[in-house]
């Protein structure tokens, strides 16, 4: 399966209706590729609030019974200090009338008029939670390390040589994340980062490179480091001044969370 | 008591179930059992069989929740993803259709921006309600047969004798014209 397949089957894949084995299919492949396939956490993301659509019923009284005692079992089953209860009211044939007016209220956050959905930084869900959601299993990026071996490390570091060499031109970066990186521009904007040596992302983290014009950054995707040598950007270069890279939440960010841990000047 | 409950946040919750504070679950199940549940009698179509669907995903995160990070608000999504997954396995089982890879007993939390932890409830609903009536009636069908129907793409070409190519685009494409929904107000206020 390859990456147009997998887009291709992106609406299916996060809405859990793809048969087993073409699931297995693509959690094998999202576990070794390098490309960003952000379109599947964007639209696990819609399908998660699917559940707002239905028509809402109050379920019967001995559910909630029912759920309390089987906890309270499975923790004195597990052993350790008996669980903490508040006094569960007695058991009422007419839940809807009891619980009318007298359930406790969850605490919300009017939101701003106007506001939408989508604009909140960190929209990307982590990759691994929308997979393991819709029934895909882990992406695992210690995984993808376990994949990799010396031929292919060898492949990588050729890669490197080949991208360096037919650059238009090379820029490092440099920061505080102590990350060996360069920006290779081709001649026609587009570009892609070389690694060195760089570590994989801290857990539940990824990288993600931004080109920023006039004040403005816009992805340009998402790499997690170990076992990689080039990652080609999305995007163009053109008319940017920087290209940075920041580390994110698993899945990467809309909008940079925090500041960029190497960076570098590409002038005007 | 119960006032108490309402003011304490969902990480709070979820960390109160780590520490095996039983009148957390409750308060969760109060904040969510009910569209959990309607969601489950959505799938399943059985009140009893949504029963113990819910029963089983509020039970997962008891189960789960010393994984939860905390400062990723998405106990709502955690929770949902466990009720759809276990209710559409229940369909499939109840088929005979499809195996599914089964759910642990014990769900692995794994962290998850939740981008609107903080909109009221009812906002949300009316916004994806609206969304979805606006969509083309053949990804609308579409998405509903996969999401609430809990049926495999192949299993909607074959209902709606349609090729694979065509529904999974209407799948793809009715999901991204939600989110573009979702997205733009202007489009929501726009009248059909």
């Amino acid at each position: 399966m390859d990456c147009s397949e997998v887009e291709e089957l992106s609406g299916a894949i996060a809405l859990r209706a793809l048969p087993p084995g073409e699931a297995l299919q693509v959690e094998e492949h999202l576990a070794s590729c390098q490309q960003d396939h952000s379109s599947l956490l964007t639209l696990g993301q819609v399908a998660s609030l699917l559940p707002f659509a239905v028509e809402e019923i109050e379920p019967p009284a001995r559910l909630k019974q029912n759920l309390l005692a089987a906890a309270l079992s499975d923790a004195a089953a597990a052993g350790g200090a008996a669980p903490r209860l508040a006094v569960v009211p007695a058991a009422d044939e007419h839940p809807a009338e009891t619980d009318a007016g007298t359930a406790p209220r969850p605490m919300v956050t009017l939101p701003v008029r106007g506001r939408r959905l989508w604009q909140q930084p960190g929209v990307w869900a982590a990759a691994a939670a929308i997979l393991v959601a819709i029934g895909l299993g882990a992406w695992n990026f210690s995984l993808q390390q376990r994949l990799n071996n010396r031929d292919a490390a060898n492949a990588r570091q050729a890669q490197a040589l080949t991208t360096l060499a037919a650059a238009a031109r090379v820029v490092p970066l440099s920061g505080s994340g102590g990350l060996q990186l360069a920006f290779a521009a081709a001649p026609n904007g587009t570009g892609s980062l070389v690694l060195s040596n760089v570590p994989a992302a801290p857990a539940g983290k990824v990288y993600q490179a931004w080109f920023i014009r006039d004040g403005k950054p816009v992805s340009a995707g998402v790499f997690n480091g170990a076992g990689v040598a080039v990652v080609p950007l999305q995007g163009s270069a053109a008319g940017a001044q920087t290209v940075a890279v920041t580390l994110e939440p698993l899945g990467g960010s809309l909008l940079p969370t925090g500041q960029p841990i190497e960076a570098a000047t590409l002038g005007s | 008591m119960q006032t108490v409950q309402a003011d304490r946040t969902d990480e709070d919750l979820v960390a109160a179930l780590a520490a095996r504070d039983a009148s957390a679950l409750e308060a969760l199940y109060e904040r969510y059992g009910r569209l959990a549940f309607s969601l489950a009698v959505r799938i399943v179509a059985a009140p009893e069989t949504a029963e113990e669907i819910v029963q089983e995903a509020f039970l997962s995160i008891w189960r789960g929740a010393a994984t939860y990070q905390p400062g990723r608000a998405a106990v709502r999504t955690w929770l949902l993803s466990i009720t759809h997954h276990r209710a559409v396995d229940a369909v499939r089982r109840r088929s005979a259709r499809v195996q599914t890879a089964p759910l642990e007993d014990q769900a692995q939390y794994v962290g998850v921006q939740d981008v609107w932890s903080d909109v009221s409830a009812s906002l949300v609903r009316d916004e994806v309600r609206s969304a979805l009536s606006r969509l083309p009636e053949e990804q609308r069908q579409s998405i509903e047969l996969a999401y609430f129907g809990g049926l495999t793409y192949p299993e909607i070409a074959e209902k709606l004798g349609l090729p694979l190519g065509t529904v999974k685009s209407r799948l793809r494409l009715g999901l991204q014209k939600l989110q573009g929904l979702l997205e733009n107000p202007n489009l929501r206020a726009d009248p059909r």
